[in-house]
C-alpha cells in the first residue's frame, strides 16, 4: 500500500488514542516513512504503532541498538530523502543530544519526541514530568536554536505532529516534540482529517547544484543519490558544504545564520492559545499536562470572582517572549503551574516587569484543580 | 601528469593532509582502483564516516555523496542512509578507535543485523589524530600518550568480532598487501548483506614512533614479515601467535540482507496479502 | 610463438608526492633512487632511474599513499620469442 492510500483508507475516521499513538499518527499524516528508535517508557507505545503502521504506508521502522544510533540513522535518513522521526523519553533524550547537534549544525530536517518523564536519570519511569524543558533548548553544545512544541491533548498531539514536521522541513531544523507522561498516555476522542485537506510542507529540493550550506537564509536541500556528490559535515563549514575549521568567519557566518533563521522568525513559529485576557488583573501561565488543570482552575478562581487570565503556551521554544511581555505589562503577577521546579517561570521572568511565581509539583502526578486555585487564591 | 584515479578525488583538496608514509592514503588510493575496475559510477556510492584520520578517506577526499557524522556513529548513521537508498554503494570508511572504540556497539549489532553496509576500518592501533593515545587494538605492553607505563589491556580482534556477530563477508589485510586488499575490497563492495574488512594500516606520527618504527614503510616492512595467512595458523598457541598479522577471509556466507528483510514485509501490504 | 613487448613509463605527480621513500624501498627491481634535490613542496621526490628494470608489478603505484605514481604500459608491436 502507498501512503495516499494508506492515508486514505484513515480519512475522517474517529478513535480513542492514546496521546503517544495521536503522535504517530499525525507524523504519518505528515509524511513520515522512517522511524528509527529504541523502546522506553513512557514512549514505547510511539515506537510500537510506527512498527505496526509503517509498512502499511510503505515506510521502515528500525529498532537501533540504543538511542545514540537511533537519531544517527534519523539523520542519515533525511540525507537520503526520507522524513523521519524517532521517540523517546528523558534518558535516551540525554543521550541523543550529540546528535541532535549534528542535526542543528548540518540543517537536517527531523521531529524528535520527549515523552518527558521525573528524572534526572532513571528517575520515575512510568510517571510524567515536565522536567527536560531547558533541556530541549539547552541540551547540546555550543550555540544554536531549538524549535520544540508541547501539546496538551490527544487530538492536539496529532494536530501539532503535523504542525512539527512543517516546522522542521520549512526551518531545516530538528523539532523536539514535548509530550510528557501525562498526555502521553491520556486516552482521548481524536478525529483525524482527510489527507488531501491538509497542509504538508514539502521539503525544498534544489534539482541544480546549488550551495546547500549557505547562500540564503534557508537554503534549499540536495540528498544523496542526485548525482551532485555533496558533504555534510558536522564540522564547522563553508555553504558548499567543505570542511573549514580554521577561519573564524566561517563559524561566525554559519552558526549566526543557523542561529537567526529561527530567531528571527519567532513569531510566525510561536503557537499559543490566551483565555480572559482582555479582563485579567493576575494571568496563568501553563502548557502541556499542567495546563489542564491550570485551565480548571482559571475557570474556578473567575467564578469567585477573581480576574485571572490564561496563556497556554504551544511552541515552548524559541520562546514566545512578544506575547509574555505584552501580557506581563497588564497584570499584577503572573502565575506558571508546571510539572517541574519552574524551567518555563524562569524564563518568563527574564521578559516581564511584574513579579513571576511557580506553581511547582513533581513526584509524578498532576496538580489538581483545587492545589492551582488554593495556591493562587492564597497568594494574590 | 596526473594519475589517472585522481579524478576519483575532489581535487581541490590535494594533495592530502595525510602526513608523510600514512597508510590511509594507500587505502583511499586502492579504493579508487576498486571504483574504476569495477566499474562503479561514484554518483551510486554515498560513503558515511566518522571521526579520525581514516575519516579523511571520504571526507573530503573521494568524491561522491558524503555523510561526515560524529566521532563512532558512522554505521548507525549509514543504517538511515541504506534503508532508504538500498540500490546504492553504502560505504563506512572509518579507524579503529571510532568504529570498535566508541562505536563498537553499532559495528556488532549492524553485523547481526546483517544490513547492506560495505565497512572497511583501517586499524592504525593507536588514537593518531588527538597525539597518539591508547585505542581498542593497541597490543598489550605499548606505551602511548595515555600508557606511559605500558598498556595493561588485551588489543579487541576486531575481524574475528564482526564475524561472531553475524557479517556476510570478513577479511583482514594489511596496506602491504595491496593486490590481496584491492582484490578483497572489491569482493567486499560485491557481497550482499554486511560486509567487512579490517585494513592493518600504518601511523608513523602516533604509532610507529612509539614502536620504533618512525618511518611509514617501517611498518609495512613489519607487516610483510609478519603476516600470516589464516589458513596457516590453526593449532598455533596464542603466545606462537604474538606480534603476528592474521590476513585472509574470515567469513563469507549468506544471509537474509536486513534492507532486503523491510522490503519483503513492506511487500506483502503492497500486494494486500494482509 | 611470442608475446608482446611491453614498454613501461613512469612517471612522479610532483604536485602529490610527500616523499615518503615507500615505492624506492618495496620495489624488488630497485627501479627508483631517491633525488638528492629537495622540491618547492619541500620534499625529496624519487627518480625512476632504473626503468628498464621495471617488471610492471604495479606495487609502487598501488601503495603510494599519496596518488603520486603513474605507471603506463604500452604494448609494443614487436614479438619478444620465448
Amino acid at each position: 500500500m502507498n501512503n495516499q492510500k494508506y492515508l486514505d483508507s484513515l480519512k475522517n475516521k474517529t478513535l480513542f488514542l492514546q496521546g503517544d499513538e495521536a503522535a504517530a499518527y499525525g507524523a504519518l499524516f505528515a509524511g513520515c516513512n522512517f522511524f528509527a528508535g529504541y523502546p522506553i517508557t513512557p514512549a514505547s507505545e510511539i515506537a510500537e504503532l510506527m512498527s505496526r503502521e509503517l509498512p502499511k504506508s510503505g515506510g521502515y521502522y528500525i529498532q537501533m541498538e540504543d538511542e545514540i544510533a537511533s537519531i544517527g540513522a534519523v539523520i542519515g535518513a533525511v540525507w537520503s530523502g526520507g522524513k523521519s522521526m524517532t521517540a523517546t523519553s528523558g534518558p535516551g533524550f540525554s543521550l541523543m543530544q550529540e546528535n541532535i547537534g549534528y542535526a542543528c549544525m548540518t540543517e537536517s530536517p527531523c521531529v524528535i519526541v520527549d515523552v518527558q518523564r521525573s528524572g534526572p536519570s532513571t528517575g520515575q519511569a512510568t510517571k510524567g514530568a515536565q522536567g527536560d524543558v531547558l533541556q530541549a533548548r539547552w541540551g547540546t553544545h555550543g550555540d544554536h536554536e531549538m524549535i520544540a512544541l508541547s501539546p496538551w491533548s490527544s487530538q492536539e498531539s496529532f494536530d501539532l505532529m503535523i504542525e512539527a514536521f512543517n516546522l522542521s522541513e520549512k526551518y531545516r531544523n530538528p523539532v523536539i516534540f514535548l509530550l510528557d507522561g501525562e498526555v502521553g498516555h491520556i486516552r482521548e476522542k481524536v478525529v483525524f482529517p482527510d489527507i488531501n485537506e491538509l497542509n504538508i510542507y514539502q521539503r525544498n529540493i534544489s534539482l541544480e547544484k546549488i550551495d546547500v550550506f549557505g547562500g540564503q537564509r534557508i537554503p534549499p536541500m540536495i540528498e544523496f543519490g542526485m548525482g551532485q556528490r555533496i558533504h555534510v559535515t558536522g564540522s564547522t563549514h563553508k555553504s558548499n558544504g567543505m570542511r573549514d575549521v580554521s577561519s573564524m568567519e566561517a563559524h561566525d557566518t554559519l552558526i549566526r545564520r543557523i542561529y537567526d533563521k529561527i530567531s528571527s522568525n519567532r513569531n510566525e513559529i510561536a503557537h499559543f492559545e490566551t483565555h480572559y485576557i482582555d479582563n485579567m488583573d493576575y494571568l496563568a501561565v501553563s502548557y502541556g499536562a499542567a495546563a489542564r488543570p491550570t485551565m480548571g482552575a482559571v475557570l474556578k478562581l473567575r467564578e469567585r470572582g477573581i480576574k485571572i487570565g490564561f496563556l497556554r503556551l504551544i511552541t515552548i521554544w524559541p520562546f514566545p517572549i512578544d506575547i509574555c511581555t505584552e501580557l506581563g505589562k497588564r497584570t499584577k503577577k503572573i502565575f506558571v503551574p508546571e510539572m517541574n521546579l519552574g524551567q518555563v517561570s524562569r524564563e518568563i521572568e527574564r521578559f516581564v516587569n511584574c513579579p513571576v511565581e511557580s506553581v511547582s509539583k513533581i513526584g509524578g502526578i498532576s496538580h489538581t484543580i483545587d492545589e492551582i486555585t488554593n495556591y493562587i487564591s492564597a497568594n494574590i | 601528469m596526473e594519475n589517472k584515479y585522481v579524478k576519483y578525488l575532489r581535487n581541490e583538496t590535494l594533495p592530502t593532509e595525510f602526513c608523510v608514509g600514512c597508510g590511509c592514503g594507500t587505502v583511499l588510493n586502492l579504493f579508487c582502483h576498486v571504483i574504476d575496475e569495477m566499474q562503479i559510477n561514484p554518483d551510486d556510492i554515498i560513503t558515511v564516516t566518522g571521526i579520525g584520520c581514516s575519516s579523511w578517506i571520504p571526507s573530503p577526499y573521494f568524491s561522491a555523496d558524503t555523510l561526515h557524522t560524529t566521532h563512532g556513529r558512522a554505521i548507525a548513521f549509514a543504517t538511515g542512509v541504506k534503508v532508504m537508498k538500498p540500490g546504492k554503494h553504502v560505504i563506512v570508511i572509518a579507524g579503529d578507535g571510532d568504529l570498535a572504540g566508541i562505536g563498537g556497539n553499532h559495528l556488532i549489532h549492524a553485523a547481526r543485523r546483517n544490513i547492506g553496509l560495505t565497512v572497511f576500518l583501517v586499524n592504525n592501533y593507536i588514537y593518531g589524530m588527538t597525539g597518539g593515545q591508547v585505542s581498542p587494538t593497541t597490543p598489550s605492553t605499548v606505551n602511548t600518550a595515555t600508557t606511559p607505563y605500558g598498556n595493561v589491556e588485551q588489543p579487541m580482534q576486531i575481524a574475528e568480532l564482526v564475524a561472531a556477530a553475524g557479517a556476510s563477508y570478513v577479511a583482514r589485510w594489511t596496506t602491504y598487501h595491496v593486490f590481496h586488499l584491492k582484490k578483497a575490497m572489491k569482493e567486499a563492495i560485491s557481497k550482499k548483506g554486511f560486509s567487512f574488512i579490517e585494513i592493518c594500516s600504518q601511523c608513523p606520527t602516533s604509532y610507529g614512533k612509539r614502536v620504533g618504527k618512525r618511518e611509514g614503510i617501517d611498518q609495512l616492512l613489519d607487516f610483510k614479515e609478519n603476516s600470516m595467512n589464516i589458513q596457516n595458523v590453526s593449532g598455533m598457541r596464542e603466545d606462537e601467535l604474538e606480534g603476528k598479522y592474521i590476513v585472509g577471509k574470515l567469513v563469507e556466507r549468506n544471509r537474509l540482507e536486513f534492507v532486503d528483510g523491510l522490503l519483503n514485509i513492506n511487500a506483502q501490504f503492497a500486494e494486500g496479502v494482509r | 610463438m611470442g608475446i608482446k613487448r611491453k614498454k613501461i613509463e613512469i612517471e612522479i605527480d610532483e604536485r602529490l608526492c610527500k616523499g615518503c621513500d615507500i615505492c624506492v624501498i618495496l620495489c624488488s627491481e630497485k627501479v627508483f633512487t631517491i633525488s638528492k634535490k629537495i622540491n618547492s613542496n619541500g620534499y625529496y621526490v624519487p627518480i625512476p632511474s632504473n626503468i628498464e628494470n621495471c617488471n610492471g608489478c604495479l606495487i609502487c603505484e598501488l601503495i603510494c599513499p599519496e596518488l603520486a605514481v603513474i605507471l603506463e604500459k604500452t604494448e609494443l608491436d614487436e614479438l619478444v620469442a620465448l
